[in-house]
């Protein structure tokens, strides 16, 4: 009763305490209603700390005396009143005092109550006891029946049977086990059912051979697999002892040895490794197998699973491709085509029998079909010979591999594709070695006493080496090739350096021994010319030989500029080049009574070859030819985009727009030396070769502007 | 109960312990007034509505009874949820009823433990929270501080007095300066 009452206070306290502290009256209401409901509940008093009451809940009859109720500090009991006080506290924070009252009343009167029922109650049981016996006894036994029956359906493998008797006591406990076991062991059977399923599926499915073997050695597991490595029906080795059928004879006894061994043990070397072993076919052939094995033990028994794969097709692959690699190994290691020929053959014959192997080349030019390489057991090397009608011809023909039997080479014959040539094969193996689709000769393997020595396999590797050696065979011609070509080239440029240590000493004759006796006839005509200067004979050789040298002097510097593929060049001031050769002609500038304006800016620079000063030169010597007496030259220069032009102009005759061009051709007729000539070629020659270009131009209002446009570096 | 007496008041005023004892608690009653009053010196205390609600002014009287919960309806006719800003509550209270906070919500308690129906204030500190509720429940009624009401709602003048009137009710209070 205090517990209770002490609960009650509890809640109702700390909800007040809640509503104050944290200002939330969600509890404190809902502890209201709650104490409502609580019809033992007479009261609850709130007692502030300032001594306030500051809230009453009362549910008593009477009125209720605060002052006595407030006078108390511990539980107490009045008037079937348990009454009692608890501090209201919220968050270490006093906020004063609980006083509730609890009504005993209720229980009090069951108390009364019970005492008098005991009597009657005791007498009503004693009676009702007898009763029970009878029906209870009949009750109990029912179900306890129904549970035997249906455990002992059970027993008999009916799994359906469930109890549908279930009374509220222990029976019906152990009755509604049975159903859960019941249930239990259906749905274990179902899993196993399916596990077993699955075991089927994987084992015949299986592309491995799963064999199991019983403790005496027999066979007691052969999936479809099996059936199919070894040949056997499952039906046909079911019970049999497994080493009798499928481990050759001679692995027998050792395999027998280990199997006693491991049911004795129950361990064995064999168990949980790759073991490579030999497997015996029905049909009596041995071949490789790869075998794991596992052990369990099942009723107290051991029990060996054999898984076997056939790898005669591995087998035959791993020697295939070591052949290959092999193969191209000896490409690379072959320093000669002979070498590599060897070494071919030697690899070869690890994978497939090579008694009779060659290797036949056709030179389309000579026309001739020799055989570099050559081994078999009748015939001798042939001599290179022409073009005959045998199957190597055929297969050159058709560019196809050939892979045939004798039968068939017999109808080839027959049908006209070819004779039959040296003696005859039963097995014909032969591939063409192609480049870039033309035949360039053969491989070939045959045989003369076995009808099955070779396969397709075997023409798949015999097609992979003639890539081989048909790619040797080109290389090896062309570096033959490339040698003869490098001679070539290299007699050829021999002759061309003569050539042209021809030309340099021509041109050093030109410009020495001949232009300085060239100087001298005209030096001396000169003076033969101020003493008899009427003489026409001495006239004409004096401008002959002025001319003769002037040609030689043009000559040495066209063939400078000519030869020279990129020319030096270095800044350059043009004002200073112009004016220096003004200077050269000042004398016939002052004959000719010329004025000459330089216009060209003194800080003016140019990147180029000192040889542009033949341009000016040209330029300014034609000018003063060709502008009219007492006229004047103009020279200035104008900057454009990436370009620099310098224009002399002469005030003279207009050159006719249809010589414009043709002013600046080479002109090496001597008879015309008066023209323009040679000396504006050169011109054009020069500029060009700084990248820029020269031309002419009419000048306003009369005369000529003969141009040089030079890039700025 | 418990007796207010502690373990060392049987030591003479004189005794160093005893002195620290003293002088720290009279310090800390100090800086507790000192708090107090400057709680005092703060700003206005907005009313605000629903800006739903038609009612633009409401008298003091009406105040009292919506926040002593005798008055639970506006005038339109819409249940009043009563929302209170902690810690302005405290000065709001004292304005308004005369009363401490803790004795409002004690009033509450007796209201609760009467039978009587009753809807107390909803209790909320974070202003922004405060108006966001405000803006949900159409019969709200909040008081905050008026520097506080960032929000889009409707504030209502008490006695004719507007909130920035100098004899509104919950006028701003000069530091140490309290209303009579």
């Amino acid at each position: 009763m205090v517990e209770r009452l002490n609960s009650t206070a509890e809640l109702i306290a700390l909800s007040t305490g809640v509503a104050l502290g944290l200002n939330s009256y969600d509890a404190i209401k809902e502890s209201f209603e709650w104490l409502e409901q609580d019809t033992s509940i007479v009261y609850v008093l709130l007692l502030g700390d300032d001594g306030e009451l500051f809230a009453s809940y009362d549910n008593s009859d009477a009125p209720l005396d605060t002052a006595e109720i407030l006078s108390h500090y511990s539980v107490y009991e009045s008037d079937e009143i348990l009454h009692g006080s608890i501090p209201i506290k919220f968050q270490g924070n006093n906020y004063g005092l609980l006083y509730i009252g609890y009504s005993l009343s209720p229980m009090h009167h069951r108390i009364e109550r019970s005492t008098s029922l005991a009597l009657l109650i005791g007498f009503t049981i004693l009676i009702l006891g007898v009763l029970l016996a009878y029906l209870g006894g009949a009750y109990v036994t029912l179900p306890i029946k129904e549970l035997q029956t249906a455990a002992t359906k059970m027993a008999e493998g009916n799994h359906d049977i469930r109890i549908k008797h279930q009374p509220n006591d222990e029976v019906g406990d152990l009755a509604r086990a049975f159903n859960t076991m019941a249930e239990n062991i259906d749905s274990v059977l179902a899993e196993l059912k399916e596990s077993e399923q699955k075991f089927r599926n994987v084992t015949e499915s299986a592309g491995d051979a799963i064999i199991g073997m019983d403790d005496e050695a027999c066979i007691s597991f052969w999936n479809p697999a099996a059936e199919r490595i070894f040949g056997y029906e499952s039906d046909e080795v079911m019970g049999k002892v497994l080493h009798d059928l499928i481990v050759p004879e001679k692995y027998r006894d050792t395999a027998k040895m280990a199997v006693d061994n491991f049911f004795l043990t129950g361990s064995g070397s064999a168990l949980g490794k790759f073991l490579t072993l030999s497997g015996l076919h029905k049909d009596g052939i041995v071949f490789p197998v790869e075998l794991t094995l596992s052990a369990a033990k099942v009723h107290n028994k051991w029990l060996a699973i054999g898984v076997i794969r056939d790898i005669t097709d591995r087998v035959r692959h791993e020697k295939m491709r070591k052949g290959l690699y092999d193969i191209t190994n000896a490409y690379t290691r072959s320093t000669s085509l002979e070498e590599l020929f060897t070494n071919i053959h030697t690899t070869l014959g690890e994978i497939m029998d090579v008694s009779n192997f060659f290797i036949a080349t056709y030179d389309a030019q000579t026309q001739l079909l020799s055989f570099p390489y050559f081994v078999d057991e009748k015939d001798e090397k042939p001599d290179p010979q022409p073009l005959r009608h045998g199957l190597t011809e055929y297969i050159l023909r058709t560019r196809k591999p050939i892979f045939i039997n004798e039968d068939e080479i017999r109808s080839l014959a027959q049908q006209g594709e070819i004779d039959l040539v040296g003696p005859p094969s039963v097995q014909f193996l032969g591939v063409p070695l192609l480049l870039e689709h033309e035949p360039i000769g053969t491989i070939t393997v045959q045989s003369y006493s076995d009808e099955s020595c070779y396969d397709l396999d075997d023409l798949a590797v015999l097609e992979y080496v003639s890539h081989q050696v048909a790619y040797a065979i080109i290389k090896r011609r062309d570096a033959d090739a490339l040698q003869a070509s490098e001679e070539k080239y290299r007699v050829l440029s021999n002759k061309l350096e003569q050539s042209n240590q021809m030309k340099d000493m021509l041109l050093d004759i030109i410009t020495h021994d001949l232009k300085n006796p060239a100087g001298v006839i005209s030096g001396v005509t000169e003076m033969l010319s101020n003493e008899y200067p009427d003489d026409e004979m001495i006239k004409m050789i004096r401008s002959s030989s002025e001319n003769l040298l002037k040609v030689i002097t043009n000559a040495t510097t066209l063939s400078k500029v000519s030869m020279d593929e990129s020319i030096k060049k270095k800044e350059l001031e043009v004002f200073v080049i112009v004016q220096e050769i003004l200077d050269g002609f000042a004398t016939a500038l002052k004959q000719n009574d010329i004025r000459v304006e330089n216009n060209i800016d003194p800080e003016q620079k140019i990147l180029a070859n000192p040889i542009i000063e033949e341009v000016f030169k040209n330029y300014i010597s034609n000018a003063i030819k060709y502008a009219a007496h007492g006229k004047k030259i103009v020279i200035d220069t104008e900057t454009k985009d990436d370009n620099i032009f310098i224009y002399v102009r002469d005030f003279g005759t207009t050159i006719l727009e249809e010589n414009r061009e043709a002013v600046f051709v080479r002109n090496l007729q001597l008879g015309k030396t008066e023209g323009r000539g040679l000396g504006l070629a050169i011109v054009k020659r020069i500029a060009q070769s700084h990248g820029g270009e020269a031309w002419v131009e009419p000048n306003q209002p009369t005369g000529n502007s003969f141009v040089l446009q030079l890039p700025i570096a | 109960m418990k007796t207010n007496g502690t373990p060392n008041s049987s030591l003479p005023w004189w005794w160093p312990s005893e002195m620290v004892r003293i002088i720290s608690s009279t310090l800390r009653q100090g800086i507790l007034v000192l708090i107090s009053l400057a709680g005092l010196a703060l700003g206005q205390i907005a009313i605000v509505v629903h800006p739903d609600n038609p009612i633009e002014s409401i008298s003091r009287e009406e105040l009292e009874h919506f926040y002593n919960g005798s008055l639970t309806q506006f005038p339109d006719g819409t249940t009043v949820v009563l929302v209170e800003h902690n810690p302005t509550a405290d000065r709001f209270y004292q304005i308004l009823l005369n009363k401490s906070y803790i004795k409002v919500k004690k009033q509450w308690i007796r209201y609760v433990f009467s039978g009587r129906t009753a809807n107390p204030p909803e209790e909320i500190s974070n202003t922004l929270k405060l108006q966001e509720f405000v803006l949900a429940n159409r019969g709200a009624i909040a008081f905050l501080p008026y520097e506080d009401v960032t929000i889009n709602v409707k504030f209502l003048a008490v006695d004719g007095h507007n909130v920035s009137h100098e004899h509104y009710l919950f006028a701003d209070t000069k530091l140490f300066t309290q209303q009579p």
